[in-house]
Parts: C-alpha cells; sequence; structure tokens
C-alpha cells in the first residue's frame, strides 16, 4: 500500500488483532483486512477453495473502498508522549508508581523502581553518550530509543549506574538491522535477545560467567536483562496487542550472561569477531529458550559432541528449517574434556556439522512446508537418505563456554531472520 | 502531599509514513482490474492465492491475475521479510491492486 498499489491482507481471526496492529504501527491502518476463519496452513485443496469464496466475494467491497478514497496511509498517532509524571511522596510510591507503569503497559509485570529524575541521571553520568544521543530505532513500533529513554528503564529494572554501559551497547546490537528485532518481536517464533557479555566490563558489572548460585551473584544478570526487555516492551513492542510469541519465551528474563573466560580453554567469543581479548563487548543472540545437553559418561570427545549432536538434529528444531545461527554453551567441564582430547573450537564446529544432520525422511511428512525455500530447492528430487545438515555454514554454531561445575551445557536455537550482533561497550572517558 | 517527578519510558515512533507514495487509485477505475497475488510463503498460501485468482475471474472480478512470491528474497525464510524492491516494481508494473496473506 506505501508502495502506492491499492493492497489487501487475508488474515485468519486470530490473527486478525495482531495484523490491525502492525498496519497501524506501518502508518497503513486502514488497510482492508480479509478475515478468514481458518488458519490453512494445513486445509485441503477443497477447504481452500472454500476458503477462497469468502476471500473472492469480500473484494468488491474493497475495491470500492478504495475507489472512493476511503483508505489511505496514515501517519501513526504516538500516544501522548508524556516526559514525566509529578506523583505523590511517601513511603507506598514504589507501590503506585508500579501499578500506575502497569496500567499503562510500560511495565513488565513486575514492581518497577521509580525513575527519579536524580536516578535517572546517575545512570546517564555512567556513560559518554548524552541524553539525546538516538542508539537506534526499534521495530516494529519505530520507537526512538535515546539514552536517557534507556536510562529510565534501567532504573525501572532495578539495575545500578554501572550496568548501564552494557545495557546501552546491547541495545545498540538489538537496533542493528541485521538483529531484524521487528522479526523477533513479531514472530509467533518464541525467541528473544539473548545477551553475552565479554570482556572487563562484564567483570565490572558483576556479571556471573555461571558459578554463582547465591541471588547476590546474580543480580546483574537479572537486571540487565529485565532492562533489555523493557526496553523492548516500550520502543519495539505494540502497546495492547496480544503477544506474537505463541507461548512468550519462558526464558527471558535471565539471558544475560557473561563467558566464563576463567575457566574457558578455548579463545574468548568476542575475539573471533575480531576484538581484543581486554576489549569489552556485548553480542546480542536471537535465542530460543535453551535445552539441557546432559553428558556424563563420554570417554571420547567424539562421543561427547555426538551427544551434542543428538539434542540439536531432531526434525521439529525450527532452527534447522532455514539458515540459522545456533548456540552452544558448553560447560566448562565439557568444555574442556573436548579440549583434552585436542578439540579446538573450530574442530567441534567441523565435527558437528557433519554429525548434526537428519536424514530427509526423518523430517515428519507433512511438516516439510515448514522448511526454507532454500531447503526446497535444495532437496526437490533427491533420495530420502540425503541428510539435512543442522547449519548451512559450520561458522554458524556459535560456541562459548558459560556455568559452573556439571555435566551440563546448554543448546540454543536460533532465528530464521536475526543474526547475532556484536558491539563494543563504550566505557565514560 | 510533596510531588516526586519521575520520568517515563514512553517514546516518540519515527515517522512510519516516510518515503511513502501516494495510492493510485486511478488504476481502479477501470471495470475490470489487474489482480496481483503476493504469496508470504506461510504454507498453502500461494495455493489458496491462486484459487482467489481464479474465483475472481469467473466472477469478471479481475480481467487477469499476476502471481508473485518471496523466493528472491535473501533470507532462507522469507515469511516475516517484506518483499524485495524486485517483487514490488513487477507487481506495481502488472497489477493494479494486490492481495497477500498475513500469520498462518
Amino acid at each position: 500500500m506505501k508502495r502506492g498499489i491499492p493492497s489487501a491482507t487475508i488474515c485468519s481471526t486470530r490473527f486478525v488483532p495482531v495484523g490491525r496492529k502492525f498496519a497501524q504501527a506501518l502508518g497503513v491502518s486502514d488497510l482492508p483486512i480479509i478475515e478468514v476463519h481458518d488458519e490453512v496452513g494445513h486445509d485441503s485443496p477443497e477447504e481452500l477453495q472454500k476458503v477462497a469464496q469468502v476471500v473472492a466475494e469480500a473484494v468488491p467491497d474493497i475495491l470500492r473502498k478504495y475507489q472512493s478514497r476511503n483508505v489511505s496511509g496514515q501517519r501513526l498517532r504516538d500516544e501522548e508522549c508524556i516526559e514525566m509524571l509529578d506523583v505523590d511522596a511517601g513511603p507506598d510510591l514504589s507501590i503506585r508508581v508500579s501499578e500506575l507503569f502497569l496500567q499503562e503497559n510500560w511495565s513488565d509485570g513486575l514492581p518497577v523502581v521509580p525513575p527519579t529524575e536524580e536516578r535517572v541521571q546517575a545512570m546517564l553520568d555512567a556513560v559518554a553518550a548524552p541524553p539525546d544521543e538516538v542508539l537506534g530505532v526499534l521495530h516494529p513500533r519505530g520507537g526512538i530509543a535515546t539514552v536517557q529513554k534507556v536510562a529510565v528503564c534501567a532504573v525501572m529494572a532495578g539495575c545500578l549506574p554501572k550496568h548501564f554501559p552494557i545495557i546501552v551497547a546491547a541495545v545498540r546490537a538489538i537496533a542493528t538491522p541485521q538483529f531484524k528485532m521487528h522479526s523477533v518481536q513479531s514472530s509467533a517464533h518464541p525467541h528473544s535477545p539473548f545477551i553475552l557479555v565479554n570482556g572487563p566490563a562484564g567483570i565490572e558489572a558483576g556479571l556471573s560467567s555461571g558459578h554463582d548460585c547465591t541471588p547476590k551473584g546474580w543480580q546483574a544478570n537479572l537486571v540487565i536483562c529485565r532492562a533489555v526487555r523493557l526496553v523492548t516492551i516500550n520502543m519495539a513492542g505494540l502497546k495492547n496487542v496480544i503477544a506474537s510469541h505463541t507461548q512468550g519465551h519462558l526464558g527471558r528474563i535471565m539471558d544475560c550472561v557473561r563467558e566464563n573466560d576463567e575457566e574457558s580453554p578455548w579463545e574468548p567469543y568476542h575475539t573471533e569477531q575480531g576484538y581484543s581479548r581486554d576489549a569489552s563487548t556485548v553480542t546480542a543472540f536471537p535465542g530460543e529458550p535453551p535445552h539441557l545437553v546432559d553428558d556424563r559418561g563420554s570417554n571420547t570427545a567424539q562421543s561427547m559432541l555426538t551427544t551434542f549432536a543428538r539434542v540439536i538434529a531432531t526434525g521439529g528444531n525450527r532452527s534447522l528449517f532455514g539458515n540459522t545461527q545456533q548456540v552452544l554453551l558448553f560447560a566448562p567441564e565439557h568444555a574442556q574434556y573436548v579440549a583434552s582430547q585436542g578439540f579446538s573450537k573450530e574442530d567441534v564446529r567441523e565435527f558437528l556439522y557433519e554429525v548434526a544432520r537428519i536424514p530427509l525422511h526423518e523430517f515428519p511428512r507433512n511438516n516439510l512446508d515448514s522448511l526454507s525455500v532454500w531447503h526446497k530447492k535444495l532437496f526437490s528430487n533427491v533420495s530420502e537418505h540425503v541428510t539435512v545438515p543442522a547449519v548451512r555454514r559450520k561458522e554458524d554454531f556459535k560456541i562459548i563456554v558459560h556455568g559452573g561445575i556439571g555435566p551440563h551445557s546448554l543448546y540454543m536455537p536460533g532465528s530464521l531472520s536475526s543474526k547475532p550482533v556484536t558491539v563494543p561497550v563504550e566505557h565514560k572517558r | 502531599m510533596p510531588k516526586v517527578r519521575i520520568l517515563t519510558p514512553v517514546v516518540a515512533a519515527k515517522d512510519n509514513m516516510e518515503n511513502a507514495q501516494a495510492l493510485n487509485v486511478e488504476r481502479l477505475a477501470a471495470s475490470k482490474v489487474r489482480v496481483g497475488l503476493l504469496d508470504n510463503t506461510k504454507p498453502n498460501a500461494g495455493q489458496l492465492l491462486g484459487f482467489v485468482g481464479q474465483q475472481l475471474i469467473a466472477r469478471s472480478l479481475a480481467a487477469s491475475t499476476y502471481a508473485a512470491d518471496k523466493t528472491d528474497s535473501p533470507a532462507s525464510n522469507p515469511a516475516s521479510h517484506g518483499a524485495t524492491e524486485a517483487v514490488f516494481k513487477r507487481l506495481s508494473e502488472n497489477a493494479d491492486v494486490v492481495l497477500t496473506g498475513l500469520g498462518n
């Protein structure tokens, strides 16, 4: 429609509220939507014919609306951009602010720390960037993320000023075109920004690399992740829209970690991205909730990595349906054992590329439509014994060492659209 | 009761109609229109749109249909990506109105 071509979209009933919100955010709030009651993905040709009839019957009315110029693009009317509020002081200030923010959909449901001018200023003092610097535009809403507004979210989340440089870097990362926040936020596929911190900034912020099981040890991980979540709610999200992810994201609030560089036998992740070892970086991965990789008995590196491969290569893993980057959070114990057998990170990727595969015939037959266009082309007219690799290129396995004691690693499937992004953490000069 | 000033996380949004083109409704003035059918690559979407096109022609609501999809997208799974400029250009040249799908 924004290209000047009259348009209409067909949408199943359950997706209509989401469709309307997205149309509004994109400036085409009166985009004609033809509502159909079926989700047509599993319909037979006969059923599709019936749905087509409903659509065809709606077309004359849509043409009339366009001809009578009742449809046009519209600028999104921003909710009144309230910069600040004066609220009654008193002992229950936090409760009242939390209730107000939740009512306005500015919160995540947990109590928030009231973002007073003093608290926000303390955050701003921790970074070199000026308050009005735009860190990025977060889609689908198109919210303009300034340093000051991100600082408000950091205060709300319970962050301390020492956490703020990491949050600023994380917002820069998720606002990049490669991260495609639009897709992360709007897909029904449950995935969310997973934040990895490398270098001294993580230590200075008090981020746990996995050992400390006390609440104090996890405070930084929790509040930094929460601050990023509040940024996505307020700047990327569409107000009042029902959740796009089918189940939300069950691991979202703890999705911020520091790599366990101290116990890793390999080079840290950020040096693979071209940064020096003493640089501080934040990497945002578009990740699903993690899956456990349990191996306590392997007596060769190949056997242990085969355990990883079996967790990865399953016929229902959406991450295998397209071009994704997939994260392996090796427990120190697993990483050290595999490395002791002479495996570098590159060797691990090479092994998994060859072994983490599924024979085409093991994909549920009726689910082949979920495969990407690339897969469909690749696997048309080939034997069903051809194997599907978990990733297109071995480099798409992203290896991180994280966690404490125990034989438990994690596998985090990735996104079909969004790519990991690494950015430096900037300190106050 | 004394007051405390608090800041809000409410942000301004980027102009969502930046670079938008004026709708060309003149092209709908003719009694029959060319209908573009843009497959969003979700399962069955292409087949459904094909049937819609057949019905529109059978009911004399369309002079012709023009099918397009997003298979030239650089994304491996283009459902959550916009169509490429090339697809928009072809639709603009070959269709007066476009039908597509959203969601599953």
